[in-house]
């Protein structure tokens, strides 16, 4: 187990580093680059720009390969390089605002594992009753609709008729735990949504799936209740493929929801991205990328670990 | 006390499906002595694997469904008792085994974890490690090596004859009164079909358990069945002790499927005797015929008007046959 995961994590370093070529590559060939976009806002400040004296000092001048190495250089050394807009480190920008989107992350997972689950379970236990009915309507409902339109009306409709709007003051975890509570808690309640209705679907299909077969029908005739059976023999070899999507889903949530950092004002790294990606802030976006790049590897590590420990017929080696 | 362990009386489980309801059981009676060997013989979809599970209480519902019958067990209706008295009898007073051992036990769990898991379900109050002793004992008493090892290991780890012998281990775990084995040994290889039979018949011997073992093996009833009873579209077209039924069978199916059973002893060219047709489809057939009315050689137009009440043709040998004696003379004048 251990060798593997040394494996698994030594098979990181050809990944991330394709990775870092690829988002380099690509930021050179959108259409504009950085010295573009601030020789604009600039000029239009009414400011006299000198561009090349400003694309010396943004290091642009360099030949693209020349540029790429001294970045890999300083990341290889630990330093992610400097954002080209902002007087801040591109680590300090991601220490600051990624464990704010991790936050959010978790806090939508744990939402979604808590209701899609045991829900799952209780719709497939009593398949086609009216729980079982209601809860899928509202599964269907939840993925339908875009988050966007759900957090607008949270937003504007309690406030227009209770006068009551959420918490848009961020404040660390460690800080203030319970004002960070009341302002996550609605946008993360938010962000399961769609989740929870596709996890417990899933989780209902899978239970379904596995209460048909032989072995459940062995221990049906072992005497075992109806609890028993559903925890002890269906519950776990059900959880398989959902962990699979769950992990599936995880790198989506990690890469930030843009949209409810920005409607509940969350400082997080969704937000920062879409920012740098339109001033074409090459560090901080390679930054970004790279250690986002390492944290969803990195849990489909754990996700393949998950596996090992749920099916003993899982060779892992 | 009565002498029957199981008494099944005029059992109907039906289920319901698009085309119709599919009455899979229909009317079925039997009964089993205590410490029986007995062998229920039928094609696929005859109903075989329907009626213990009927027994058993395990037809779900929706779609399945028992519509009627009495089933009596050790003079106990289990009709009538509440579904945690049938959990309690499950896996304790009348274990079952299953046809395909790679699927029948749980993956993801020891395989001694499924053999305690019955126990403990079972006795309160037994220790650990009494569970684990006795698991060990049991897959020893099955024939497998090094038990307290192998106890340990997951399904997937053995072999398709060890992984029957572990569900006989299971299912004998409580000593069961009564035990359904549905074509356990279907899904193995023929070598180690005769071992796990062997060893059924053993462990059956040693607890005292009566068996009821469904087939379509006439082979493996011939040699170990005390009793017969072959089933067509859902009930028992004949029943009787083993020499009855293979040296004087008395319904034309019976009579069908000796005839199609391989013999080494006659030359190649005499060909393999088939019955002709298909089984009922079980949602068309109408309940007043004899189901076996379109395949049968000696069947008349009553045949397929009415049904056939059970008939005794010697003390304990039954048969549900209208054209009887025109099967018998022909049965006897093939044989001679």
């Amino acid at each position: 187990m251990g060798k593997y995961i040394v494996k698994r994590i030594l098979l990181l370093i050809p990944t991330v580093l394709v990775v870092c070529i690829l988002t380099f590559a690509m930021m050179r060939m959108l259409p504009g680059t950085a010295l573009d976009y601030m020789v604009k806002r600039l000029t239009a400040a009414g400011q006299a720009v000198d561009v090349e004296s400003l694309r010396v000092r943004l290091g642009l001048d360099q030949p693209a390969l020349v540029q790429f190495f001294t970045w890999m250089g300083g990341v290889l050394r630990g330093d992610l390089g400097n954002s080209l807009f902002q007087y801040e480190s591109v680590g300090e920008i991601i220490g600051r605002e990624l464990p704010v989107t991790i936050q959010l992350g978790f806090m939508e997972l744990f939402w979604t594992i808590l209701f899609a689950v045991p829900l799952g379970v209780w719709c497939a236990a009593r398949q086609d009753g009216v729980p079982d009915y209601t809860f899928r309507v509202f599964a269907i409902i939840f993925m339908a609709v875009p988050t966007f339109l759900v957090a607008s009306i949270v937003l504007v409709y309690p406030a227009a008729w209770w006068g009551y709007a959420p918490n848009i003051k961020y404040s660390g975890i460690f800080q203030d735990f319970g004002a960070n509570m009341r302002m996550f808690l609605v946008p993360s309640v938010i962000g399961a949504l769609a989740q929870t209705g596709m996890q417990l679907r899933m989780v209902r299909t899978c239970c379904l799936e596995t209460m048909r077969t032989d072995f459940v029908r062995t221990a049906w005739a072992k005497g075992c209740g109806e609890w028993r059976v559903l925890i002890k023999h269906v519950f776990r070899n059900s959880m398989i493929p959902v962990v699979t999507v769950i992990g599936g889903s995880v790198a989506g949530i990690f890469g930030g929801n843009v949209i409810l950092e920005n409607l509940f004002n969350i400082p997080g790294i969704g937000q920062q991205l879409i920012t740098a990606l339109d001033q074409r802030d090459y560090t901080v976006i390679q930054g970004c990328v790279l250690v986002m790049a390492i944290i969803v590897m990195l849990i489909n590590l754990l996700v393949d670990i998950c596996y090992k420990w749920l099916d003993p017929r899982v060779e892992i080696d | 006390m009565s002498d029957n362990i199981l008494e099944v009386r005029r059992l109907r489980t039906s289920f319901f499906t698009d085309t119709g309801e599919l009455r899979a059981v229909d009317d079925m009676s039997y009964s089993v002595r205590r410490g029986e060997f007995c062998a229920i013989i039928g094609e696929s979809g005859s109903g075989k694997s329907v009626s213990a599970l009927s027994v058993m209480r395990l037809i779900s519902y929706p779609p399945g469904f028992i519509k009627g019958g009495e089933i009596l067990f050790d003079g106990r209706d289990l009709m009538g008792v509440s579904d945690k008295e049938m959990q309690a009898i499950r896996g304790s007073e009348i274990a079952m085994i299953f046809q395909e051992p790679g699927t029948a036990l749980n993956p993801v769990m020891t395989i001694g974890a499924q053999i305690e898991e019955n126990i403990r379900l079972h006795e309160r109050g037994v220790s650990r490690e009494e569970t684990a002793r006795r698991t060990a004992e049991l897959l020893e008493l099955v024939g497998i090596p090094d038990p307290e090892t192998r106890l340990k290991d997951y399904p997937h780890q053995f072999s398709g004859g060890m992984k029957q012998r572990a569900m006989i281990a299971m299912a004998m775990s409580c000593r069961p009164k009564l035990l359904f084995a549905d074509e356990p040994t279907t899904a193995l290889d023929v070598t180690v079909q005769a071992q796990v039979l062997e060893q059924l018949n053993d462990m059956r011997t040693r607890f005292g358990t009566s068996l009821v073992l469904i087939t379509h093996n006439l082979g493996v009833v011939a040699r170990y069945a005390d009793s017969v009873k072959i089933m067509y579209g859902g009930r028992i077209v004949e029943s009787g002790s083993t020499d009855d039924i293979f040296i004087e069978p008395a319904h034309p199916y019976t009579m069908g499927l000796i005839r199609a059973v391989p013999r080494l002893d006659l030359p190649r060219s005499h060909g393999l005797y088939t019955i002709e047709g298909e089984p009922p489809d079980m949602s068309k057939t109408p309940p007043d015929c004899c189901p076996f009315h379109y395949r049968c050689p000696y069947a008349d137009e009553r045949c397929g008007k009415e049904r056939p009440r059970d008939e005794e043709v010697s003390p304990g040998h039954v048969c549900a046959c209208f054209r009887r004696d025109v099967a018998k003379a022909a049965w006897k004048g093939a044989d001679a």
